[in-house]
């Protein structure tokens, strides 16, 4: 499953180099001391940076939540172009392609390492604030499903899925 | 071993209480002098007690590691602060930048091709709702968005041909124009290559459906112009016999057609029976032969049931002079369902409805026609005959005058000669036959008999055909 794991975050390896450093700059800026900031290694962290536990709910949703949002806004904008001229216009060209590959890229690469969910798993459901937990649950759920998923490549298969549908659910909203 | 344990637990006080002079001694000028001294003593206390190599940490390999964080932590203080600043790769700066610009740029090529997607999405809700003559037109439109190179870069889009040419398979709505307009599509949208795949195959036989009734079509041009069929004009029965005797021989005989793309490559079929059924049924028609029409016409159906754009409509006027209006109304519905906006699908439901007497319903079907967006001139018409059923005369005369305006016809000029007559309007009934004569139409027996006086509008438009012939 590693071995599976790890060759989908090479094949989508835009995404994967990118998740990776917007972890690291989370990282910076709530000075979490880094331990490994490569981005392909053979081991299950393979696509996320490692680091030290977070301190607090802030910086262990921040932490998974920038990351997740940026590839996701991104792979959008990319699929925007790709998919379209792909699946609506059935339109094969080279731009085509390559904006579609980087958008399934950058989608399949969204979600926080487990362990990173699992920490921020603790600090909201772990404690006290029902506001900040019913508020948070709806994100923290999505974030926690997509790192569950990601163990078994299955966000890749999703991301395929979602990239070729993609022009036919937002069409009705674009136009 | 228990000298060194000793010793270990001696530091460790001294450096306690070290520290705490430390902090009494904050303010002590003698503070930094002291401070060097406890410094001092602590390095001479590593040299001559150095740390274990499970003590060290793992990062920098010199310093002890920081077990205030914990018994299994494996860096010391100093890495620690330092991993909080790792510094970022190079690299990985490029790689954002060249991200964010290939994702702007795909942005930017929908945004270039706007129009040619959002006429995609047009058409693909007009198919969602069986209109297929505006979803050709969106298709069209498509293409001309994407083949645009004024905007940016333009795109073949040979799949958008295919989509039209299946929309315009099933509706052909401009008959043998339309099967010309397939065959062209479908050259454009497949090459040879995926004309040899099974994905296409759909195509492929609509491609050599379409060349074979159009090859069809021309044995039969070809074979009714023949010199000993020069002179027919209907009446001659052993003519008709022969040249239908013909026709029926055709069902035997093969068409040769190109492959497609591939003029090398040549197909034969059999002529299409559903043409040729369909040209026997005009045949009958054009002489008289009611039963016969329709006992062709029911053949063209069975030898293609699905193409309801030949047959519906005729079927269905001929159901409705044998009385059968609910078999009309059911053609109606399968035209409808065909293609939502066959204006001929509202004309034979008004007309079905003007036999069976309901005009309101007529009028209705007429209307609904007219919002499908439906241009024929023949909607107006039946709407003209509805009217003059309820003696709104004048208004039937403005129907007739807009139908006018895009088509002129025989039958369109008798059911305005009805309506300006009924409404007393000699300039139009004066202008009318003007315009008959300069046509050549002279007037049917239908007609001829409303003339002369011996029926009146309502046997006119109620009886037999209930139309002016």
């Amino acid at each position: 499953m590693t071995a599976l794991y790890c060759v989908t975050r090479y094949l989508t390896f835009f995404g994967t180099e990118l998740r990776t450093f917007y972890e690291h700059i989370m990282c910076r800026i709530f000075k979490i001391p880094v331990e490994d900031s490569r981005s392909f290694k053979n081991s299950e962290l393979c696509g996320h940076i490692e680091h030290e536990l977070t301190e607090n709910t802030k910086q262990s949703f921040l932490l998974c939540f920038v990351p997740f949002v940026l590839n996701f806004i991104l792979g959008n904008a990319a699929l925007f172009g790709g998919s379209y001229l792909l699946f609506y216009g059935r339109i094969f060209c080279l731009e085509a392609v390559l904006t579609f590959w980087l958008g399934l890229s950058l989608l399949s690469n969204c979600a926080p390492s487990f362990e990173d969910a699992l920490s921020l798993k603790d600090y909201l459901y772990g404690g006290e604030g029902k506001a900040k937990k019913i508020l948070l649950a709806p994100f923290f759920g999505v974030m926690y499903a997509s790192s569950f998923l990601e163990r078994y490549s299955l966000t890749f298969l999703l991301a395929i899925i979602y990239s070729v549908f993609f022009p036919f659910f937002t069409s009705a909203i674009v136009f | 071993m228990d000298k060194r344990t000793e010793l270990d637990e001696e530091l460790e006080r001294l450096t306690e209480a070290f520290r705490e002079e430390l902090k009494k001694q904050r303010n002590n000028d003698n503070f930094d002098v002291e401070y060097e001294l406890i410094q001092q003593l602590q390095e001479e206390d590593e040299e001559e007690n150095p740390i274990s190599e499970d003590e060290l940490c793992t990062c920098c390999g010199a310093e002890r590691r920081d077990f205030s964080r914990g018994e299994d932590y494996q860096y010391c203080e100093k890495c620690r602060e330092a991993m909080k600043h790792y510094p970022f790769s190079i690299h990985h700066f490029f790689i954002v930048a060249s991200v964010v610009f290939a994702s702007v740029f795909s942005v930017l090529i929908f945004v270039g091709n706007f129009n040619g997607f959002k006429s995609i999405y047009n058409a693909h809700k007009f198919e969602k709702e069986n209109k297929l003559t505006s979803a050709i037109g969106a298709y069209d439109e498509a293409v001309s968005a994407f083949s645009d190179s004024t905007s940016g870069k333009s795109y073949k889009c040979k799949s958008l041909y295919l989509r039209v040419a299946d929309d315009l398979y099933r509706s052909m709505p401009a008959g043998a124009n339309s099967m010309s307009a397939v065959i062209t599509c479908i050259e454009k949208g497949l090459s040879s290559f995926k004309a040899g795949l099974p994905i296409y195959s759909e195509y492929v036989d609509m491609y050599n459906d379409c060349k074979v009734m159009e090859s069809t079509y021309e044995k039969i041009t070809e074979l009714a112009q023949n010199e000993k069929y020069a002179a027919f004009t209907g009446e001659d029965d052993k003519t008709y016999n022969e040249l239908m005797n013909d026709m029926e021989e055709l069902l035997s005989q093969t068409v040769t057609v190109t492959a497609l793309n591939n003029s090398k490559s040549l197909n034969e079929f059999p002529c299409s029976e559903m043409i040729v059924r369909y040209f026997q049924y005009m045949l009958s028609y054009s002489c008289k032969k009611t039963e016969q029409a329709y006992k062709y016409l029911s053949l063209a159906k069975e030898a293609n049931s699905s193409a309801v754009w030949l047959y519906g409509y005729d079927l269905g006027t001929m159901e409705i002079q044998n009385g059968n209006t609910e078999k009309a109304f059911e053609y109606a519905k399968l035209m409808k369902q065909n293609d939502y906006e066959n204006s001929y699908a509202y004309i034979l439901e008004a007309a079905a409805h003007r036999k069976n007497g309901n005009l309101k319903k007529s009028l209705a079907s007429c209307e609904k026609g007219f919002d499908m967006g439906a241009v024929s001139p023949d909607l107006y018409r039946q709407k003209a005959m509805t009217l003059i059923l309820q003696e709104k005369f004048k208004e039937a005369e403005k129907e007739c005058k807009t139908a006018l305006e895009t088509e002129q016809y025989g039958a369109l000029y008798f059911v305005y000669l009805i309506a300006a007559t009924e409404a007393k309007d000699a300039d139009a009934v004066k202008e009318i036959n003007t315009a008959l004569g300069d046509m050549g139409i002279s007037y049917t027996e239908k007609m001829q008999d409303y003339i002369d006086g011996k029926i009146t509008y309502t046997e006119v438009l109620t009886t037999g055909t209930g139309d002016i012939e």
